[in-house]
């Protein structure tokens, strides 16, 4: 395990923690906090990682702080165990976005969890768009997410479901899915969500609403000043169309949550670039250039 | 000779049934939940598919959310109040609905019943001091713990506050969906019984089931009820 601390020249000084533990199944984190300098540019304050995470050379764009989050090995399997934390200072600005779908393997008995939390302070910027969860055939997977939100902090975070390896056959085939998301504004929850379901379940569920195939994302959006009355939501709510199915509503002042079922995991991923784009409107952070082909 | 029967343990039956009146003052009448958006959307058409819905979709979701809720703020509400514990199952009461107008019809009922409860009982009971304390406090006030609380004010067992949870929230479903449907009255009260003994089993697992895994998804249930919002005619608040 290494753990990296910010030194007063503005460098990263890493060192060697305690050794990752032994056993089959795989017990990592990232801990990451970014902060701001005097200057306004946003760096890496703290930061500890352990296998299977890995983050990329962080690239400040000007606006945000561009940091790819990598998981070295080919996905998610029984036993595992990951815990993200990750918090954004006041003042600072992060983009953080993965390189390649997450997926949680087949599991032929036990199951794997991942606790992920999300701080954004007052004053902040924080950016979360990672790619798809894929839960493949026989997996069972848990996960928690957290999303803690100031007041006056912007906030585009962004979670994707896929009902499986669709291109390979498999839809649907999970055997149990148990996602958690908090929605915390000012240290009160706002919203909890869960689904606890078999592959089978939720296509009973789907085919009652229409679809075959449903490919799921979830944006919680959070800007100061954004009203109900802005034009943005006009152009969210048109996303409704062309077989996708959107909705956006307020979960308080100035934190919205925007829902989206398309039928094809190609069409979510377009309605999800508009949304980022329409969002940008008001949150000029998502104006950088996420640099994926 | 027999003992005579003893009224007072059966007080609360009436008093229980008058709350889930369809004339009881809440406002239930008002909202539909969801379910106009999802007649607008297609998904609901007939009895059937509302049957399919209440089954496949409602009853889980309510043993997920409202009624472990309620079973919490029951056991909490006993003799000595645990207020914070009544505070936070406020909280995640309102937190476990996923849109605006869900959330303000939860809160709009609670709201009401709890200051009704407060006008039938008076001043100085369990209603009126939650009343206090969540408006000091800044509470919300969901219908799942207002429920609770008013039955344990009335006097009423867990179970029987649980079945009288139940059968408001699917009854208002029916009774809003016979509005909204082409749905005759033989038609909705089979279907209502029908969900309301299938319902025993959520009940019976409510009592047990864990703070942690309290919560439901339904993104398709949750676009309509946020497209609903902004329909542009409407029967119903939500």
């Amino acid at each position: 395990m290494f753990e990296s601390v910010a030194t007063p020249d503005g460098g990263h000084k890493a060192r060697a923690t305690n050794n990752a533990s032994a056993g089959p199944a795989l017990r990592g984190h990232l801990h990451l906090v970014v902060a701001a300098r005097p200057s306004g540019e946003t760096y890496r304050a703290r930061q500890s990682f352990r296998a299977p995470f890995h983050l990329s050379k962080p690239y400040w764009d000007g606006r945000v702080l561009q940091v790819q989050l990598v998981n070295s090995t080919a996905g998610i399997l029984a036993g595992d165990e990951l815990e993200l934390d990750i918090a954004v200072e006041a003042g600072a600005a992060l983009s953080l976005t993965t390189p390649a779908a997450a997926r949680a393997f087949m599991m032929r008995s036990g199951a794997a969890l991942c606790r992920q939390r999300f701080v954004a302070q007052a004053g902040s910027s924080l950016e979360y768009s990672p790619e798809t969860l894929f839960p493949h055939r026989d997996t069972d997977f848990e996960q928690h997410t957290r999303v803690e939100v100031a007041a006056g902090s912007s906030v585009f975070f962004v979670d994707q479901l896929a009902p499986g390896r669709v291109g390979g056959g498999e839809c649907w085939a999970w055997r149990r899915l148990r996602l958690g998301f908090e929605v915390v504004l000012d240290g009160r929850l706002l919203l909890r969500e869960r689904l606890d379901a078999s592959g089978a379940e939720l296509a009973r569920v789907a085919a009652f609403h229409g679809m075959g195939e449903a490919w799921f994302g979830t944006a919680v959006i959070a800007v100061p000043a954004l009203t109900a009355d802005s034009p943005v939501w006009a152009l969210v709510r048109a996303l409704n169309r062309e077989g996708s199915l959107c909705g956006v509503t307020a979960l308080a002042p100035g934190v919205w949550i925007v829902r989206l079922v398309a039928p094809t995991g190609l069409l979510l991923r377009d309605r999800l670039t508009e949304l980022r784009r329409v969002v940008a409107e008001v949150m000029p952070a998502l104006r950088s250039d996420l640099r994926k082909l | 000779m027999s003992a005579p029967p003893d009224h007072t343990a059966a007080a609360w039956i009436p008093r229980l049934l008058q709350t889930t009146d369809s004339f009881y003052p809440t406002g239930t009448y008002a909202h539909s939940f969801g379910l106009e958006g999802l007649v607008q959307d297609g998904a609901l058409r007939d009895r059937a598919t509302l049957r399919e819905f209440l089954l496949g979709q409602v009853l889980p979701q309510l043993g997920r959310t409202d009624l472990p809720v309620a079973a919490r703020a029951w056991d909490a509400a006993g003799a000595a109040p645990d207020w914070e514990t009544l505070r936070s199952l406020c909280e995640l009461g309102a937190a476990l609905r996923g849109t605006r107008e869900t959330r303000a019809a939860s809160a709009a009922i609670g709201g009401q019943r709890l200051d009704f409860a407060v006008t039938l009982h008076g001043d100085q009971g369990l209603a009126a001091e939650f009343n206090r304390r969540a408006a000091a406090g800044g509470w919300p006030r969901p219908a799942c713990v207002a429920a609770a609380i008013e039955g344990r004010a009335l006097g009423a067992p867990r179970e029987a506050v649980l079945a009288s949870l139940l059968y408001g929230s699917v009854s208002s479903l029916v009774a809003a969906a016979v509005k909204l449907l082409r749905l005759g009255q033989n038609a909705s009260h089979t279907l209502l019984a029908e969900v309301l003994a299938a319902g025993a089993a959520e009940i019976d697992a409510a009592t047990s089931r864990p703070l942690e895994e309290l919560g439901a998804c339904n993104p398709w249930w949750d676009i309509a009820s946020a497209c609903h919002e902004t329909a542009d005619f409407r029967l119903f608040i939500s």
